[in-house]
């Protein structure tokens, strides 16, 4: 079984990486208000951190916000690449996460059939 | 909401969102006296007694988004339809401590669910939150601190994605030690979803 002490082995290398990880990377906003929850936004958060531990992505920063009155469509997951608009993607299930980090995050390609706003800067 | 631990999702949520800095959560299953009790205590920014008298109104919330607040709501439902109850104590500036308390072998009583998922994201979100969780189950203890992990770690590396991944793991196996032969233990893979 895991334990605390296992962390010691992790830590001087997490540290070295973390110093390079940068601020300024692509964003990841998942709804977490009580109708993201129970639509399944902690599934698709999960799925988020697990893909992005599983691709060793270095600078996406994964955030959480509340309810922003568009609950039908949750669970709401925002990507944010630098310089480039806010998309907020709709309906998203865990089933979609690799996509949307593969092609967006990744490539910067916007999947147009998730996508249910936009905002430009 | 079809497991605890997503209650204990939101209401935490509802926690941050009040300025909270400071969580603990603790969850006591004692079988032999039927009763699960899940509490959550922060020291966010509080509330005065007509506003702690509201809140499990759906039609109040603090948010100017919509008219509707339905977290608090919501598991006020749940713990009456399991012969249990909702308690929630305020104080301005001070901080707000729930508890839920329901009839542990109740037929309504949602599963606890996925624990370790609920933390880890929590976490991921929030890394600097001193966050405590607390879980005994008849006796059988699992106590986390961030703390402890932020003394090994330090505070750098606390939203790396290999340690949330760690995290997760960690929680999952230590929460099955201390649940195991429970209904509605921590793992819950199997309920359906639609």
């Amino acid at each position: 079984m895991k334990t605390v002490e296992d962390l010691k082995r992790l830590r001087e290398r997490l540290q070295a990486e973390t110093q390079i990880r940068s601020m300024e990377g692509t964003k990841i906003i998942i709804g977490m208000g009580t109708c993201g929850i129970a639509a399944g936004a902690r599934e698709v958060m999960s799925a988020v951190l697990d893909e992005i531990a599983k691709r060793h992505l270095q600078d996406v920063s994964v955030h959480q916000t509340g309810c922003i009155g568009m609950c039908e469509k949750e669970v709401l997951v925002d990507v944010v690449r630098p310089g480039e608009p806010r998309i907020t993607y709709g309906k998203v299930k865990p089933a979609d996460v690799s996509k949307i980090i593969a092609e967006h995050v990744v490539n910067g390609n916007i999947i147009e059939e998730l996508v249910v706003g936009k905002i430009v800067k | 909401m079809d497991e605890l631990s997503l209650h204990l999702l939101d209401l935490i949520q509802n926690s941050i969102s009040a300025g909270a800095t400071i969580i603990t959560v603790s969850v006591e299953e004692d079988t032999a006296a039927d009763v699960l009790v899940l509490s959550i205590h922060d020291n966010g920014k509080g509330m005065d007694k007509a506003e702690c008298c509201q809140v499990v109104d759906p039609f109040y919330t603090s948010r100017s988004t919509r008219d509707v607040g339905l977290g608090l709501a919501l598991i006020d439902m749940t713990c009456r339809q399991c012969n249990g109850y909702l308690n929630i104590e305020s104080a301005l500036n001070v901080g707000t401590k729930v508890t839920a308390v329901f009839q542990h072998s109740h037929l309504d009583r949602p599963p606890l669910g996925n624990i370790a998922s609920t933390i880890k994201v929590l976490i991921a979100a929030n890394p600097h939150l001193e966050f405590e969780y607390y879980h005994n189950c008849n006796g059988k203890i699992f106590d986390f601190k961030m703390s402890d992990i932020k003394c090994i770690l330090g505070d750098t590396s606390l939203n790396h994605p290999e340690f949330i991944h760690w995290l997760g793991e960690y929680l999952e196996e230590n929460l099955l030690a201390v649940c195991t032969n429970l209904d509605g233990g921590n793992k819950d893979e199997n309920r359906g979803r639609s």
